[in-house]
Formats: structure tokens, C-alpha cells, sequence
């Protein structure tokens, strides 16, 4: 199962970790899960750089990304993916406990795929991530890579020939 | 201070003034303020408030009188005076003109007179001529008669050198006229030839028989020489009358003349009493007023509010009124004479003196505190702060200034205080700002940190129950099913808490509101209306302006809570309805009345407090947010919010919207008012 993309996970609580790989073995998702511990790390990993330069790379079905998180924070981790020529088609989920309506507001205006609370129950938190995993790492078709296409010459237009 | 002295309002003032004053000055050294202020915005204010009293005081100076009367009574007026001296001028002109006529007149009238008698010499020549004519002829008369022809021709020679003599005389005085000298020489010649004619006829003649001769001889000439006469005498009396007739009219003229120029003169020195005494008048009315703006300039300046002292050019107090005695502590007659620099602190003096020669090197009015900080000193050396206005006055010693002085320490002291209290606000309203942000990052982080570890509790407790759940006893189940009932609890609590501060920091957006569709969506999407034990009494309810959303979570909130405390009733009645407004409180009320367990009144005040129950958890499920909710969404709109209950006979929930929304600004406390 080659084919089969990694979960980028960037979390910096270990419990949280935990809690989200359970879920996934509860929905028997075969992905990888790439854990990053904070914002720097996801990043070295999307740059393959760090810890993460000597291994094979392959592009993540999703970024699972928290907000609050040391050093690099999920917005600025966001807004590279967004900014990258390579990486900014990458689907990032915002996974969060923060329902506070300018964490919305942000995330969507940096081109957040999507936003989810993490439940405080357990079932329900288990349940939506579970559902998250299957949804972006089976059901998504993500972009092929590709050099950026005419409409997002306009949007970048460093990358313009 | 010699209060002593003083006496009268402006005195008392002066006390109260200065007992204030020492009481603000204290102030500023115990007002209690953690942080100093900043030296740039007090200066910024005290520019601002300088510029301000600048202005009051611009508006105030111009009712002080000054100069102005000295002035207009020394002003005269030019034209007028240019017009007297002229109406002046003429009238002597005209006097002259009409002493001219009359002289020239009466001189006429003289010459006129001369020529009257001159020819009155005439006629009485022209007398002696007819006489000698009358001898001539009367020596003819005697010829005949005669015996002696030499006596005769003595008698002859006689009347005609008589005649001769006259005649010449008259030629004399009659050598003007020339038909009168034609006359004349035709009378000398009709006398020489009777005269011949008399001496022929006495030579050749004797005897009765000459008598007609003689007769014969004479008759002709003399006759023509009376007869010449005679026409000189008319012409003369002629002349006479003509004369006479001229005298009388220059006579005439110059007395007329002599009257008009009287009576002008009259006139004139009647015109001239006049004016003299309306000038008179004109002054004493001047004087008078003059007096009064010296007596009111007196007053001014000795009861004046500030103190006023008087200086000349070499900075000597030339007069201080009782104000600056009190303001100084100097006696009047103390400070007569004495320099300015007397009044000053020592450390000013230097700098006083050139300020003083620069002032009077171009003498304008100064204002008051015109970005000067000055001091002045009393009697007892201590020192206060002060106002100097400054304004040039022409005096008889030459220029002079009147220095209007003001203790401003109260002012000062007051100004000190106001900014303390604006440095104390911004620092309360920068605090409370801070605290918002605080506040706001505090429910941020609720938000993100404090449900993470509430997701583990539940988390873990749930994996643990997976885990060994079929090793635990049913204590042990019931343990972990405690565990995670707590933290989902506990998560519900946060997340109302959060929602009740989002109440308080949202914007208000209001729309016209259609209660009937709000409450009727409302009982649909909470589920009740498929409650079919619940009777519903709805009223038809007006329409009103608020915000939508957060007026949907009031009705949510009222509705669930009637159904919720009503559930056990039989059967559950729920009505809702409206007040109309009236004209004291113009606003509109809402309730929602149950029939429900009601409430003791005595805990209506802590209905509304967050997280306030008057119910167990056991008995009625939830967290005790949603009147808090109703609470905040009303308040922010305007509005108020009670409750009225019995215990088991059901409660009423009211709201009350202003009929006209004032707009209130979002509450910056996140927990409701009292």
C-alpha cells in the first residue's frame, strides 16, 4: 500500500496524540501518522528538513492542524503551507478546542479546508476524528503535484513567467 | 496677611480665597496615584487650558474701560472750530462793510452840505447883484433930477464899482457852472453896457427933458440883467433843492447803514452769549461726566476683584488699590513709591527690570498668564503664583502702566487637581481596558487550554473503562461513569460561560423583529410544540427593534426554562404575551408565565446571576446560564428583565425594550449588573 499518503499530525499535547491515534486505530485507518510536536516540526517535515531530512517524503492526504501550539503556532504554520508554490495545495484541517469565532475567522481567511472543534466527550471526539481521518486520507482526492496553474499565477505573482 | 485692614464683600472673598487655597494646595501631595503623570500630556493639557483662559479672558479685558473717556474729552473737533472762525470772520466782514457804507454816506452827506451852502453864497451874491442893479437904477432915477453932473457920475461910478465888485465875486464862486458863467458874463455884460449907456446919458444930458432918455437908456439893460438874475436864482434855488434832496438821502443811507451794522453787531454779540454759554453748559456737562468716570475709574480701581497697581516708566508704584495691600500684605501708603521688583521674588528681579524697560519700549496691552509662569512675594517673603495684565496709560507724569495683578494659586492648585483627575481617569479607563484584554484572553484561553484536560479526563476515563472495565466491580464502573459525567459537565459550564461572554462583546445588530414568527420558531425548533401535554397561550405580540439573534436566544431561553420547571404539572400551560407601553416608562414588556414549581421571591434577585440555581441539578437539569443570557442580551439592548413566582404556583418572566433603543455600548463586563 504504497500509495497510501501519511496524516500529518501537528499537536503539541501528548494526551491529545494519543487520544487521536486511538481513534484512528478505532477506525482502522492503515495512513501513517506523522506527529508533530509543534509548529517547527510540521514545518521541517512539509520542507523535509530537521529530524525529517533523511526520510522518504511523501506528500500528507492531510495536515491535522492545532492552533495553540509552541514556538510556531498552527496560523503561521498555515500561512507558509498557503504561501509555498509546493505545498499550498495540501489539505489542512484546523483541529482545535477553541470555538472562538476569531480562530474562525482566521483560519478560514489563511484557507483553512476546514475546521472542527475536538469534542470534550470522549465518544464524540473519538467519532469526528475518526470521521475526519476517513474522509480526508480515503475519500479526498488530493491535487496531483504540478507546477501552480494560470488562475493562481494571478495569485502568486512572484511565481509568473 | 493684614486682614485687618481690609473690610467690605471683596474682603471676605479674599479670606475664603486664600483658606481654599491653602486647603488646594494640600491636595495634590496626598491625592493617591500609583502612577506619576506624563510630562508631555500635562504640558499638551496645559497649553490647551492656557489657551482657553486666554480667550475667556480676551472676551472679559474688554469691558475694563480705559483711556477712552481721557481721550474723548481732550478730542476736539476740527471741522467745528474751522466753522466758527469763518462765521467769525464773516460777520466782521460784514460789520466793516456796512462802517464803510455809513462812513461813506456821511462823508457824502458833508460834501452835499458844502455844495448847499455854496450855493446859498451864490444866491446871496446873485442878492447883492439884483441890489447893485437896484442902485443903478435908482442913481438913473436921480439923473434927471440932478444939478451936479460930478457928483452924479461919482454916485455912478460908485453903484457900478459896488456891482462890478459883487459880480466879480460871483464869478469866482459860479466858475463850476458854465450856464451860469454863460449867464454871468451876459449879466456883466448888460451891467457894463447900462452902466455906459448911465455915464453917457449924465455926460450929455440935463434937464427935465433927460428923464426919458435916461428911462430909455437904462431900461433895456437892466431890465435883462434883472431878468438874468433872476434865471441864476432859479437855477441856484433849483440847485439848492436838488442838493438839499441829495444831503437827506445820504443822510439817510448812512444812518441806515449805521443801524443794520448796529444791529448785526447785536446779533453777533448775541450768538456769540449764546454759544458761550452753551460751551459753558457743554463743560460743565464734561466735567461733570468727567468726575463721574473718574469717581467710577476710583471705585474700579480700588474695589477691583484683582489687584491693580499703577507704574511708571522707572517701575515705581505710583498707587495701588486694596486689593493688591491684601494680595501683597504691604500697607498702601507702604507701597507708594516703592519699585516694583519690591513685590517680587528676589531671583526675578534681574530679569524683571529689562521686561519692564521692553514693555514700555513698545507699551501693549499684555494678557494674563500669556505663557509666563510668575510669582509674586509678600510682605513676609512667602511666595504664590500669579497672573499679570499689563495695559499702557496716558497720565499727566507721561506714560504709565496699569499692572492687574491675580493671586492664581487656587487656580493653579484647582488646575493641578483636574489634571490629576483626568491622569487618574485615563489611567481607570486604561486599566479597565487592560482588564477587558485580560478578560478576553482569559476566555480565550478557557477556550483552547482548560477543555484539553477535561477531553483527557473524559478520554482516558472512557479508554480505562475499555480496558479493564470487565476486571472493575460495578463501584468501579459507576467511578469512571462519575469521572466522565464531570468533565463533560464541566465542559458544559465552560462552554455557557464562554457564550455569556461572547453576549457581552458582540455587536449589537439590530433589525425590526416579527415576535410572533421568533417565538413561534423558537417553540418549533426546541422541540416543545411536538410536546403535546403543553397548552400554549400565545397572544399576538408587537413588533420591535433589536437584534435578531440574540433576541432568539432570549425567547429560547424563557420558553425552554417554562416548559422545563412546568413539565410536571397537568397539564403544563405556558402563555405568552405583552404590556402595552405607557407614557412613564415608553417601553415595551414581554413575559413568558408557567404554571410550573415557581420560586420563593425572596431569591428573585439571584434569578438572573450566572450560574445561579434555585434547583438541584437532580431536580431540573442545566447550568444555571440562561437567565444570565436574558439578563445581558436585555441590558445591552436598553432594556430590564424581573421575575415574579410563587413557589408551586408557577412564575412569570419579564422583559422590558425601550421603545426608542438607545444605543448602548457594548458592556465591557463580562458578568451582568446587580
Amino acid at each position: 500500500m504504497s500509495q497510501l499518503r501519511p496524516i500529518l499530525l501537528a499537536e503539541d499535547n501528548p494526551y491529545d496524540v494519543e487520544l487521536v491515534l486511538t481513534a484512528f486505530e478505532q477506525a482502522r485507518l492503515l495512513n501513517e501518522v506523522v506527529v508533530a510536536g509543534d509548529g517547527e516540526e510540521a514545518l521541517d517535515y512539509l520542507y523535509r528538513r530537521g529530524k525529517f531530512a533523511e526520510r522518504l517524503w511523501i506528500a500528507p492526504a492531510v495536515v491535522l492542524l492545532d492552533l495553540k501550539m509552541p514556538r510556531v503556532d498552527g496560523r503561521e504554520v498555515l500561512r507558509q503551507i498557503r504561501e509555498d508554490p509546493d505545498l499550498h495545495r495540501t489539505p489542512v484541517v484546523v483541529l482545535t478546542s477553541s470555538r472562538e469565532e476569531r480562530d474562525l475567522y482566521q483560519s478560514y481567511d489563511l484557507g483553512a479546508n476546514a475546521y472542527v472543534v475536538k469534542p470534550v466527550g470522549f465518544e464524540d471526539f473519538v467519532s469526528a476524528v475518526a470521521k475526519l481521518g476517513v474522509f480526508w486520507a480515503v475519500l479526498n482526492e488530493p491535487a496531483p503535484p504540478g507546477p501552480p496553474q494560470r488562475r493562481d499565477d494571478a495569485l502568486n505573482p512572484s511565481q509568473a513567467s | 496677611m493684614e486682614s485687618v485692614n481690609t473690610s467690605g464683600p471683596a474682603a471676605a472673598g479674599a479670606q475664603r480665597y486664600e483658606s481654599k487655597f491653602v486647603g488646594g494646595l494640600a491636595t495634590p501631595r496626598t491625592f493617591p496615584g500609583p502612577s506619576p503623570p506624563s510630562i508631555p500630556a500635562k504640558e499638551r493639557e496645559l497649553t490647551d487650558c492656557c489657551r482657553h483662559l486666554a480667550i475667556f479672558r480676551r472676551n472679559r479685558s474688554r469691558l475694563v474701560p480705559r483711556a477712552s473717556v481721557f481721550d474723548g474729552l481732550r478730542r476736539v473737533n476740527p471741522s467745528l472750530q474751522h466753522k466758527t472762525t469763518a462765521a467769525f470772520a464773516i460777520a466782521v466782514l460784514v460789520l466793516l462793510l456796512f462802517a464803510l457804507a455809513a462812513g461813506w454816506n456821511a462823508r457824502r452827506f458833508d460834501d452835499t452840505l458844502d455844495w448847499v451852502e455854496h450855493t446859498h453864497d451864490v444866491l446871496g451874491h446873485l442878492d447883492r447883484v439884483s441890489g447893485g442893479l437896484i442902485g443903478l437904477q435908482s442913481v438913473a432915477l436921480e439923473i434927471p433930477l440932478a444939478e451936479d453932473r460930478d457928483l452924479m457920475m461919482s454916485r455912478l461910478e460908485q453903484a457900478t464899482s459896488a456891482l462890478e465888485h459883487t459880480l466879480t465875486s460871483l464869478r469866482r464862486i459860479v466858475a463850476d457852472n458854465d450856464i451860469q458863467g454863460a449867464r454871468l458874463a451876459e449879466l456883466e455884460a448888460a451891467s457894463r453896457e447900462a452902466s455906459r449907456q448911465l455915464e453917457e446919458v449924465i455926460l450929455q444930458l440935463r434937464g427935465g427933458s433927460a428923464r426919458a432918455r435916461v428911462w430909455a437908456a437904462t431900461s433895456g439893460p437892466v431890465e435883462r440883467a434883472h431878468t438874468l438874475v433872476s434865471e441864476m436864482q432859479a437855477t441856484e434855488r433849483q440847485l439848492l433843492s436838488e442838493r438839499g434832496r441829495r444831503a437827506r438821502q445820504a443822510a439817510h443811507r448812512a444812518l441806515g447803514a449805521s443801524l443794520v451794522a448796529c444791529a448785526l453787531a447785536t446779533a453777533f454779540l448775541i450768538a456769540r452769549a449764546l454759544m458761550v454759554r452753551r460751551d459753558l453748559r457743554e463743560r460743565q456737562r464734561t466735567e461733570a461726566a468727567l468726575r463721574k468716570s473718574q469717581l467710577m475709574f476710583k471705585r474700579l480701581f480700588d474695589q477691583a476683584p484683582d489687584a491693580v497697581i499703577q507704574v511708571d516708566t522707572g517701575g515705581r508704584i505710583v498707587r495701588a488699590n486694596q486689593k493688591a495691600e491684601q494680595l501683597f500684605g504691604w500697607n498702601v501708603r507702604e507701597l507708594d513709591g516703592q519699585r516694583l521688583e519690591q513685590l517680587l521674588p528676589q531671583r526675578y528681579h534681574a530679569r524683571h527690570a529689562g521686561h519692564l524697560a521692553a514693555y514700555f519700549a513698545a507699551p501693549r496691552k499684555r494678557e494674563m498668564g500669556a505663557g509666563l509662569e510668575l510669582f509674586g512675594r509678600k510682605k513676609d517673603n512667602s511666595e504664590f503664583p500669579l497672573d499679570i495684565m499689563l495695559s499702557p496709560i496716558e497720565t499727566d507724569e507721561g506714560l504709565q502702566a496699569l499692572a492687574i495683578i491675580r493671586d492664581v494659586s487656587e487656580r493653579k492648585a484647582n488646575e493641578e487637581k483636574i489634571r490629576h483627575l483626568n491622569l487618574d481617569l485615563q489611567l481607570q479607563n486604561a486599566r479597565l481596558e487592560i482588564a477587558n484584554k485580560e478578560l478576553e484572553s482569559f476566555s480565550y484561553s478557557v477556550s483552547h487550554d482548560l477543555r484539553a484536560p477535561l477531553r483527557h479526563i473524559d478520554g482516558f476515563a472512557s479508554l480505562l473503562s475499555k480496558h479493564a472495565g470487565a476486571s472493575l466491580d460495578e463501584k468501579g464502573r459507576r467511578f469512571l461513569a462519575v469521572i466522565s459525567d464531570s468533565a463533560r459537565r464541566m465542559g458544559r459550564l465552560i462552554d455557557d460561560l464562554l457564550t455569556f461572554s461572547r453576549m457581552g462583546r458582540a455587536q449589537l445588530e439590530p433589525g425590526e423583529i416579527d415576535h410572533d414568527q421568533l417565538v413561534a420558531a423558537v417553540i418549533r425548533e426546541s422541540g416543545l410544540d411536538r410536546d403535546r401535554r403543553i397548552v400554549w397561550e400565545i397572544e399576538p405580540l408587537p413588533r420591535v427593534q433589536a437584534d435578531p439573534a440574540m433576541l432568539r436566544q432570549v425567547w429560547f431561553n424563557l420558553i425552554e426554562n417554562a416548559a422545563k420547571y412546568s413539565a410536571r404539572s397537568e397539564p403544563p400551560r405556558i402563555r405568552i404575551g405583552s404590556l402595552p407601553p405607557t407614557p412613564a416608562t415608553a417601553e415595551l414588556v414581554f413575559f413568558v408565565r408557567d404554571n410550573g414549581v415557581g420560586f420563593d421571591m425572596k431569591y428573585a434577585a439571584k434569578l438572573f446571576g450566572v450560574f445561579q440555581r434555585l434547583h438541584s441539578e437532580a431536580e431540573f437539569e442545566g447550568t444555571g446560564i440562561g437567565l444570565a443570557n436574558v439578563r445581558r442580551i436585555i441590558t445591552r439592548h436598553g432594556g430590564r428583565t424581573w421575575a415574579e413566582g410563587r413557589v408551586g404556583e408557577g412564575a412569570t418572566f419579564y422583559f422590558a425594550l425601550p421603545l426608542d433603543p438607545a444605543p448602548t455600548p457594548n458592556s465591557t463586563s463580562p458578568f451582568p449588573k446587580p
